[in-house]
């Protein structure tokens, strides 16, 4: 059986009156892969900073439950929060060269995090970080631990937060746009990499980005987040095969992947709603092809069935056999 | 901001002669303060030796400053002076800095009510003039050396929690910190060693160039009777002495005077360097 690793429910966070996340609600089993979509501003990193209780000055979470392995976050002091932070979960970041502190050695700032977390000898955790580095594909560890971080390029630097990262065995890792500092050869490679290891060590992993081809390929669950709430979830193959809800459709098409030669790329009209913004109804409707009345009246619940969820009033209208583009 | 740390053979070839000049200067005397004893012509001069037979000579090989109105050799006390001014330039900035920077770290990390008393408290500090503060301070400790280099470290220590906290207020923000933070590493740890390195070098030009200062405040202050006092020999002190002989018998004041200003340029000088060096231009 599998168990469930992180519970979110009904999470609502706030920045004084605004509220940036809305009645958030998923589950992650133990091994399983989730992927955060949404454009900028829909509350993708505002849902990792809630998990790792590191959310910026003036933002609280307002109401709704964050459960680790049983433990409500929200009771958490600050001594249980410094184990959980790293072991429990850790982060990798979307610039990899100004995650690390420009003025130590790489290996410092490993033996620093490994030493927080781990009470072993020196030498322990020299051959810790040198093991994880080895698995992150840096041959040459030695010398990556005696570098410092101008000294190493940003697809090296993000496979030492890699390796920075699962060195301390989290059981939940979260990736947050991972690859969009990096160039596009080194983005495939750093997918690849992050796929064999979560295989690996069998981390259960979510995935943030705005780009569905890297949450595609690292995750078995996605969930497309717009205006600070998830408007649609389920299966990595359902979503992408089926999309329901309009925002999911209108995010797919406007993929360059679809893009045949003299095609101009599709768009959604409009632009995302500044976060936080309180709508009457569905925040998406301004922007939406299929907006009726009822849009703008009320926001649309969530209608959840066989692991699919979504949120809009469309939905009932839709057979699964029935949907084309 | 970015600290930029040039190799030193780089540094050396971009800052050539001032730098390296004023630095030197200040090994120099440094090692002469500390060996006096050994390097100085008549070291029983500085221990409270009179030569009434021999006072006010001109300066010559024999005695290279002159004498002064009790026939001391001056060279041999300038000398053994620079221990003051050295030990009250170390003792003030150092003071100071045990004060400043703990303040300033916290003041910037913390934030909110914590951050509001430290400046509150340091603006209050700075509200008076800047020699006053050090004679209200001696003149309430008793007048000793000790006492005057307290005195004007705890009336400068303000400057630097307020150039540590602008500091920490920027770096506070990089994305290494959030990353520490994520990996569960504590607050005391982040601020030793990410804060603190990336935002000292600021502190460091301005505590070389104070350096300077503080040994023109200390002499100051033994100038008007709440320094250093008698016997102690102290450049500050020299020229106070030499008040009643400087009009007829130069050196008695201008010796003292030149190592003050030499050694207050020397250090200027360096912070100059320093600062240059490790690319602090548009902070300080």
């Amino acid at each position: 059986m599998t168990q469930t690793l992180l519970t979110v429910e009904h999470l609502t966070v706030s920045a004084g009156q605004t509220p940036l996340l809305q009645n958030l609600s998923f589950t992650l089993k133990k091994k399983e892969t989730l992927g955060l979509v949404g454009e900028s501003g829909s509350g993708k990193s505002m849902t990792a900073w809630s998990l790792l209780g590191l959310l910026p000055p003036g933002v609280f979470v307002q109401s709704g439950k964050i459960i680790f392995k049983g433990d409500d976050l929200r009771r958490f002091s600050q001594a249980q929060w410094r184990v959980l932070r790293g072991k429990g979960l850790a982060m990798i970041f979307q610039n990899p060269q100004t995650a690390f502190n420009p003025l130590f050695t790489v290996g410092k700032q490993m033996d620093n995090a490994i030493a927080a977390h781990f009470d072993e000898t020196k030498k322990t955790r020299r051959e810790r970080a040198m093991f994880y580095l080895r698995q992150a594909e840096l041959s040459d560890s030695g010398r990556i631990l005696k570098s410092y971080p101008f000294q190493l390029s940003g697809g090296m630097l993000q496979r030492v937060s890699i390796a920075l990262a699962l060195s301390l065995e989290p059981e939940l890792l979260i990736a947050d746009e991972p690859t969009t500092a990096l160039d596009a050869t080194i983005q495939f490679q750093i997918l690849n990499l992050l796929q064999k290891l979560q295989k690996q060590f069998k981390t259960a992993m979510l995935v943030i980005s705005h780009h569905f081809g890297v949450v595609s390929k690292l995750c078995t669950q996605i969930a497309v987040m717009y205006n600070g709430r998830i408007v649609e979830a389920g299966l990595k193959s359902d979503v992408l095969n089926q999309p329901l809800h309009p925002y999911t459709r209108a995010l797919l098409a406007s993929r360059p992947v679809n893009l045949l030669s003299g095609q101009t790329l599709k768009t959604i009209p409009g632009t995302p709603p500044a976060a936080g913004t309180v709508t009457d109804g569905c925040a998406f409707a301004p922007r939406c092809s299929q907006r009726f009345e009822l849009c703008d009246k009320a926001v649309p619940p969530e209608l959840i069935s066989n692991n699919r969820r979504v949120a809009c009033f469309l939905k009932p209208k839709y057979d699964a056999e029935k949907i084309t583009d | 901001m970015e600290v930029t740390i040039y190799p030193i053979k780089r540094a050396a070839r971009r800052y050539p002669a001032a730098f390296w000049g004023s630095v030197g200067f200040l090994a120099v005397l440094l090692t002469l303060a500390l060996l006096a004893a050994y390097l100085t012509p008549y070291p029983a001069d500085a221990s409270g030796q009179m030569h009434f037979e021999q006072k006010l000579l001109p300066p010559s090989l024999r005695h290279l400053f002159g004498t002064d109105s009790i026939g001391r050799d001056i060279f041999t006390l300038v000398i053994y002076g620079a221990r003051l001014s050295l030990i009250s330039a170390f003792g003030v900035v150092g003071v100071a800095l045990l004060l400043g920077v703990p303040l300033g770290l916290i003041a910037g990390y913390k934030g909110g009510f914590t951050e509001n008393v430290i400046m509150r408290v340091c603006d209050a500090f700075l509200a008076f003039p800047p020699l006053l503060l050090p004679i209200i301070f001696t003149a309430a400790l008793g007048p000793s050396l000790k006492n005057a280099i307290i005195a004007v470290a705890v009336s400068w220590f303000p400057w630097y929690v307020r150039i540590l906290r602008a500091q920490v207020l920027a770096v506070k923000q990089a994305p290494y910190i959030t990353a520490s933070r994520a990996m569960g590493i504590s607050s005391l740890r982040i601020l030793y060693n990410h804060v603190l390195p990336n935002s000292f070098a600021p502190v460091l030009v301005q505590a070389t160039l104070d350096m300077g200062y503080a040994i023109l405040t200390v002499a100051g202050l033994s100038f008007i009777g709440f320094g250093a006092r008698p016997p102690a020999i102290e450049w500050g002190l020299m020229i106070t002495s030499s008040r009643a002989t400087f009009l007829d018998f130069w050196w008695t004041a201008f010796f003292p005077g030149l190592a003050l200003f030499l050694t207050v340029f020397a250090f200027n000088l360096s912070g100059e360097g320093l600062r240059n060096i490790l690319n602090t231009g548009d902070v300080l």
